[in-house]
């Protein structure tokens, strides 16, 4: 038989302990956190926004079910939010995408005027905002840097790509050649590691690797590609255990501190 | 290497060269590339591939006539035919460079389609 001082002990921790637990699991929009935004859309396009966790960078355009890791719904306004209580604690690569109304889910859409994507860079402690009030073409996320560096980078490699076919191939190499000195020094100088790997992804230097092989010698000794840069979704979902695990021990120690 | 329901297509019209491949994927396929050939003087220049995947993985990627990449992207099937996964690339380049353009699809285990489709818009 159950003492009554056990008994009332365990009553009070399942009063207490319990909603705390089930809170940790719930995934409950708050006003900070994550990535929020509004988006313009017309009638061709479904209001959900997908998110994908992408795992390595040779992913950033690959599309499958198996990345999508949320989905919210957009109200009357556009408005939709994603909270990160689940996202890691390091910076890593997500992607958000929409879809066409007589598209598959996993649907990815690259280049033209429909691209459907957008990559952007986050961890658990950022709140970010998709501003695409003025269309998804032209969508921008604001609150953080290492964002607005990438979408600087973007437009870099979207000049040497428009310039690839224009103007003589001495001036395309010399852009070509310019806009990826440029991309090498941001990857030497920013405080982003993931933000500068991506910087050097867009040099192209699987291709350039020999001609520049004493910039990415001092790269690699310089500690910068020692980051565990994206860790898989089966950690994360280790770390929200840990997280109810721990949840448990504080909330059940001033109970028995309490007793004693 | 095996194709089914492999169709070529080709129209010309006034100042323009439409050309389309229609690739029926069979889980027997591996890799496949093919050919788009830009010749005289070419104002702009589309291409447009796109591929619906039942089952398995299609990575495909573009190649200019220099054998210089144009892009890239992968599609993968989530093993159940219920979902289905679409990937699009599209590119529109103005003055392109002559010469064959390539489309290369390598696929694993693969069941689907892949549609190519490039338009040539000719100086009037």
């Amino acid at each position: 038989m159950i003492k009554p001082k056990f008994a009332f002990i365990l009553i009070l921790w399942v009063c207490c302990a319990v909603p705390r637990l089930l809170k940790a699991d719930s995934i409950t929009p708050s006003n900070k956190g994550g990535l929020s935004g509004n988006i313009l859309l017309d009638s061709n396009w479904n209001r959900v926004v997908y998110l994908s966790f992408i795992p390595t960078m040779n992913d950033r355009f690959t599309m499958s079910h198996s990345f999508i890791i949320d989905e919210a719904e957009m109200d009357s306004l556009g408005n939709f939010r994603f909270n990160a209580k689940y996202w890691p604690i390091e910076d890593a690569l997500y992607r958000i995408h929409i879809v066409k109304r007589e598209d598959p889910v996993a649907s990815l859409i690259i280049g033209g005027r429909e691209e459907n994507f957008y990559l952007f860079v986050a961890n658990r402690q950022d709140s970010l905002f998709l501003d695409g009030s003025a269309g998804f073409a032209r969508a921008v996320i604001k609150g953080s840097e290492s964002n607005g560096l990438l979408l600087q980078m973007k437009g870099w490699v979207d000049f040497a790509d428009s310039s690839t076919f224009a103007g003589t191939p001495i001036k395309r190499e010399l852009i070509e050649n310019a806009i990826s000195e440029k991309l090498r020094q941001v990857a030497d100088t920013i405080e982003y590691p993931l933000v500068a790997l991506m910087a050097l992804y867009y040099t192209d230097f699987k291709s350039n690797q020999k001609l520049n092989s004493q910039y990415y010698q001092d790269f690699w000794k310089g500690g910068r590609m020692k980051i565990q840069r994206i860790s898989s979704f089966f950690e994360l979902k280790l770390k929200v255990k840990t997280k109810r695990i721990l949840l448990f021990g504080f909330t059940s120690l001033p109970l028995f501190l309490l007793y004693l | 290497m095996c194709l089914l329901g492999f169709v070529n297509a080709a129209k010309a019209q006034n100042n323009s060269l439409e050309l389309s491949k229609y690739i029926s994927l069979t889980e027997k396929m591996t890799e496949q590339v093919f050919t788009i050939e830009v010749v005289g003087d070419v104002v702009q220049f589309s291409l447009r591939v796109n591929c619906d995947l039942q089952l398995g993985e299609v990575i495909l990627e573009v190649f200019d006539p220099a054998g210089k990449p144009q892009g890239k992207f992968s599609v993968q099937a989530s093993n159940s035919e219920t979902y289905q996964s679409r990937g699009k690339l599209e590119r529109n380049i103005d003055h392109p460079s002559t010469g064959t353009w390539l489309v290369k699809v390598v696929a694993k285990k693969a069941k689907g389609n892949v549609y190519i489709r490039s338009q040539q818009e000719f100086e009037k």
